[in-house]
């Protein structure tokens, strides 16, 4: 199955049976040099245990750590730790040291790996959603609605079961349309609400994020990319929605998007994006992806104490004769009045609507003062983005040599691998210098700072996990930038160094020189391909 | 609830002029509204009226209460929000047969199970009124309409028995036309703990020429006043909910006195209400020790 990514003098162990013959892959193997190692696996296992034919999988980890030279006491606690029965633990016992002497008796083959140097740290090992689910709980999630789907279903599953330790409403709900509508209804009531999907669910949400957007109620929702269009590859990575998030719905409304770069900023950010949907009163997005949602990490425990903001609430005790629910303000934002407060009585209204939420729909709809209104609210809501754009809104942050000559620019959960090839560029060069620019904060982008960091790229090449080159259409689109190249990442899998190295495969060290002019140029993109 | 109940009168819940056409059977749903409000002593602030889209959709807007008129569909999704997120209100949904039992069937169905103590106020006018005359989800069969130049000819919804089926611990069915009996059933259905249905009848004076306030007149008759019918026995009640067209029952068709969500939630049930809590981890309640220990 994966025969075809052994690399040239790999090594080959398989499962040598009566039936099985690699008769057919033979002229490969000898072409790549590959090194083959048959071991009765199957066999091996019925000795120890006739009725566990499955023991053939400890066998063949105890051979794998002779072969690469690791003691099996480590694996032997890990075994008596994972089961519980004796005799469980007994069988996997002796899979383990016959898989292991099978070795020391009939190969020489040997790829010694260094031990590990490092103590092992009191960390924690989580993965994207699991930090996404404590940081929305850290800071004051309420109510989470939600539809199970891959890869974001883990959210849903731990805050079920964390629901009395965090003190959360979690409902499992009929469907995408009802887990976003009853987050709206919720976070209007005046909670901190939550909704998690992938992009299916977020085209089925797509008219009730609307509905947040325009009668201004915060509400955060989390969407684990994963391979689309429809059903696409559910449990393979994509960074594919972030222009449909920028558009979701119809109409126009201010909304923020943010995309981890990394188990810590799943966190950390899942805490920003509720202070934002408070203070802007606006749905606001996490782009995670499979890649992030499921990656286990292991990672400092989480500081719980980060700063809550809940923007303009109004204090319940006082009286407000004058209160308006979408009072003009400088900066567009309308304080809230929770209910229930003989004030603050409004109908939260899907129409346009004035000062207090009377609709401008129906009877209203083209009077003169209704459309006067109408430009106002639309004034007033985009205020509040331009007010994010530059108040809090953080611009990409540069890693690897300073004053690179080649500057890989790359959006969440890829900046992991373009990190890592970017510190292996940078050691295997003499004279090149190599770095990355990396987005978190998606939209609104705050232009002006981004535009600065921009325009100390020499030559900048976007690294993103879709076909149509989204962050690069986005920063076209509003910092009117055009990157040297692209490389596209579509064939599903997680995004590596390898695979990375891959694309940019005619880079040659050549004298100390790096030549990059494989990577394919912007105007050249229908010509050549670089896969 | 205010202490002295007698201080809150119907008009109190008056909101903006109603734009409905004269005659409307809602404005009949309106009047009981507010009258079973005001009876039950609530007073504006703690209600909040939630509906979809169609011209029950502007029901909120001629209140005074709270209100939120959302999607199409999406009364219910909207209000269950609201209603967990803080069990202090009063939530009361209300909507028409197309936005409940066609477009946000699905919610209907599951809001039934879910069995949230709200009530869930239909205007049934078996058309679609505010895009001028489509047939709707309850529309009977042979039914001209704009859609339909020929009659219907798709059967119709019965969203009593499609409620009851759908584990509902409260169903009823009221009329417009017969106020001081609707205003029973919504305090019934308000006071009910769980999921209430009150479907009610509601003549569209303008796009329905078949089922006119005479016509149902001729047909409805009260389910209290029939001896031994036993509105706890289930089979009873499928059965009742099936009679239309010669004889139509009004009252309550069924009623459960099971637990309500708000009993079971493992969170409200406690007595907690979330919008009141405070923001960020609260060490008396959240041991994050062993939050962080299951990751080790």
């Amino acid at each position: 199955m994966h025969f075809e990514e052994l690399k040239p003098g790999g090594i080959l162990i398989y499962n040598k049976t009566a039936r099985f013959s690699l008769d057919k892959y033979m002229s490969e193997i000898d072409a790549k040099r590959i090194i083959v190692l048959g071991i009765p696996l199957t066999k091996m296992a019925r000795e120890i245990n006739v009725k566990r034919p499955v023991l053939a999988n400890t066998i063949s980890i105890g051979a794998l750590l002779e072969i690469l030279g690791l003691e099996t006491d480590g694996y032997l606690r890990v075994i008596e730790e994972r089961f519980g029965k004796e005799s469980i633990i007994e069988m996997n016992r002796q899979a383990l040291i016959k898989g292991n002497n099978f070795i020391k008796e009939n190969s020489d083959v040997r790829y010694n790996l260094n031990p590990p140097t490092l103590e092992p740290k009191a960390n924690i090992v989580v993965n994207g959603n699991h930090a996404i689910a404590i940081g929305a709980a850290a800071s004051g999630l309420k109510f989470l609605s939600q539809y199970p789907i891959t890869p974001a279903s883990s959210i849903l599953s731990y805050l079920s079961q964390h629901a009395e330790d965090f003190g959360i409403v979690v409902r499992q709900v009929e469907d995408e349309i009802s887990a976003i509508t009853m987050a709206v209804g919720a976070g209007w009531a005046g909670v901190r609400a939550m909704t998690a999907t992938s992009g299916p669910g977020i085209s089925l949400m797509a008219e009730n994020i609307g509905l947040a957007g325009i009668t201004e109620t915060p509400v955060v929702i989390v969407d684990a990319m994963r391979g689309g269009p429809s059903t696409g590859v559910p449990t393979k990575t994509e960074q594919s929605d972030l222009m449909p998030i920028v558009h979701v719905s119809h109409g126009e409304f201010p909304r923020a998007i943010f995309a981890p770069r990394d188990i810590e900023e799943a966190y950390t950010l899942t805490f920003k994006a509720f202070n934002i949907a408070e203070k802007y009163q606006i749905p606001v997005f996490i782009l995670s992806d499979f890649t992030l949602s499921e990656r286990l990490e292991n990672v400092e425990e989480f500081d719980v104490n980060l700063k809550i903001d809940r923007g303009k609430i109004l204090d319940p005790e006082q009286r407000y004769p004058d209160y308006h629910r979408y009072a003009f303000t400088d900066d567009g934002i309308s304080p809230r009045l929770l209910a229930p407060h003989p004030d603050g009585k409004h109908v939260g209204v899907g129409a346009e609507h004035d000062l207090d939420s009377n609709s401008l729909a129906g009877s209203q709809a083209g009077l003169y003062k209704s459309r006067w209104m109408k430009e106002q609210m639309f004034n007033k809501r985009f205020r509040k983005l331009k007010v994010l754009e530059e108040t809090d809104m953080d611009p990409p942050i540069w890693d690897g040599e300073d004053d690179a000559d080649l500057t890989f620019i790359c959006w969440g959960s890829a900046t992991t691998a373009v990190k890592a090839t970017v510190d292996y560029l940078n050691s295997v060069s003499d004279d090149m210098k190599f770095n990355l620019l990396s987005f978190s904060d998606m939209f609104p982008l705050p232009v002006e700072k981004v535009k600065q960091e921009l325009a100390k790229i020499k030559t900048g090449v976007i690294v993103e996990i879709n076909y149509t080159g989204q962050l690069e259409q986005l920063l076209k689109l509003y910092v009117d930038y055009s990157p040297n190249g692209h490389i596209r990442h579509i064939d599903g899998e997680v995004l590596t160094r390898t695979r990375l190295l891959q694309y940019l495969k005619e880079l040659e060290l050549e004298e100390g020189k790096i030549e990059y002019s494989y990577i394919r140029r912007t105007k050249d993109f229908n010509k050549k391909e670089v896969m | 609830m205010v202490a002295a109940t007698e201080l809150i009168k119907p008009s109190d819940f008056k909101g903006g002029k109603p734009t409905w056409c004269p005659g409307c059977g809602d404005y009949g749903l309106q009047s009981a509204m507010r009258k079973a409000l005001s009876n039950l002593g609530y007073s504006p602030e703690e209600v909040v009226i939630v509906s979809g889209i169609g011209c029950s959709g502007n029901f909120p807007h001629f209140q005074s209460t709270y209100g939120f008129h959302s999607t199409h569909g999406r009364a219910l999704p909207l209000a269950t929000g609201v209603a967990l997120a803080n069990p202090d209100v009063k939530v009361i949904a209300v909507g028409g047969d197309g936005d409940g039992y066609g477009i946000g069937v699905g919610h209907f169905i599951h809001a039934a199970r879910r069995n949230l103590d709200i009530t869930y106020a239909v205007m049934d006018n078996q058309i679609y009124g505010l895009t001028l005359g489509q047939a709707s989800p309850t529309s009977q069969m042979k039914a001209i309409t704009l859609t339909t130049p020929k009659g219907v000819d798709e059967r119709p919804i019965n969203p009593i028995s499609l409620a009851i089926g759908a584990g509902a611990s409260f169903v009823a069915r009221g009329f417009s036309g017969e106020g001081a009996h609707l205003e029973k059933l919504l305090e019934a259905a308000i006071e009910h703990k769980g999921f209430s249905l009150v479907d009610t009848l509601s003549p569209c004076v303008t796009f329905n020429r078949l089922n006119t306030y005479d016509w149902f007149r001729d047909r409805v008759y009260f389910l209290e006043e029939e001896e031994g019918y036993d509105k706890a026995d289930l089979s009873q009640a499928f059965v009742k909910s099936l009679e239309w067209n010669e004889k139509i029952p009004l009252g309550i068709i069924f009623e459960d006195e099971g637990a309500s969500l708000q009993d079971l939630d493992r969170i409200i049930s406690k007595g907690i209400n979330p919008v009141k809590q405070k923001l960020g981890i609260d060490p008396a309640v959240t041991d994050m020790k062993k939050i962080f220990s299951e990751f080790k």
